[in-house]
């Protein structure tokens, strides 16, 4: 059987600084939504579980939320409250 | 180009960019000229050394710089469908941001000026709130901060 190619999440600002990780891959089969992905990531680096509320996910470049579904190489987003300008 | 920099011209008249270089409104003021233009609206954005009783060294910007692209380009559509712009642009810069210096600039050229002041405000306020992009406040006497709104 030929895996499926993983979730790529990506992380910046405080996630990235706080958890260490610019890039986590999931194995698709494990989050078929983006609720599924942030449960997952929670328990594996709790800053993410303790920023959940505050997350709008983003999906191959364009703002999803968590009820939306994850393909097989899909990349997830995980912005947290932008502060450009 | 410098380095790490992410840019987009569209045939429509936009200009996208983030970049780690300065940016050069001079070149922005320029790309927004258009024969049917009765005026061109520029919003600078830059690093303010004084907030209450902090002292801010610098700024440092984070961003996800092709989201960032893609969602300006989103907001430079929405403009164009509100308002009659002939050109807009959407520049913003990454890295450490001196003060006095711009970490943003966004403009646009109309027929006539209200039109061309309310796209601009548009634009930049709609900017600041969905493109992915951060910053770190550093201040004078060292400590460093992320700038979360509403976190």
């Amino acid at each position: 059987m030929v895996a499926s190619p993983p979730v790529t999440v990506r992380l910046f600002s405080v996630l990235k600084d706080r958890t260490g990780m610019a890039v986590i891959e999931l194995e698709s089969g494990g989050v078929p939504t983006v609720a599924a992905a942030l449960t997952v990531l929670g328990e594996r680096y709790p800053v993410i579980a303790e920023y959940r509320r505050w997350i709008r996910p983003a999906i191959n470049l364009s703002y999803a939320d968590e009820a939306s579904p994850l393909s097989p190489g899909d990349e997830l987003a995980l912005i947290t409250p932008v502060s450009g300008g | 180009m410098v380095q790490g920099t992410a840019m987009e011209r569209r045939g429509d008249g936009t200009w996208l960019l983030v970049t780690p270089g300065p940016l050069d409104v001079g070149a922005i003021e320029a790309s927004l000229r258009d024969p049917l233009a009765g005026g061109i609206c520029v919003f600078v954005g830059t690093t303010r050394q004084v907030t209450g009783s902090k002292v801010t060294e610098e700024l440092r910007y984070e961003a996800f710089s092709e989201m960032a692209l893609a969602e300006m380009g989103r907001l430079a559509r929405e403009a164009q469908e509100r308002w009659p712009v002939l050109r807009s642009a959407l520049h913003h810069r990454t890295g450490t941001v001196a003060v006095e210096e711009a970490s943003v600039a966004v403009g646009v050229s109309t027929p006539h000026r209200s039109e061309a002041f309310e796209a601009c405000r548009f634009l930049i306020d709609r900017l600041k709130e969905v493109v992915p992009v951060w910053k770190k406040e550093v201040f004078a006497d060292g400590r460093t901060e992320w700038v979360q709104p509403g976190r």
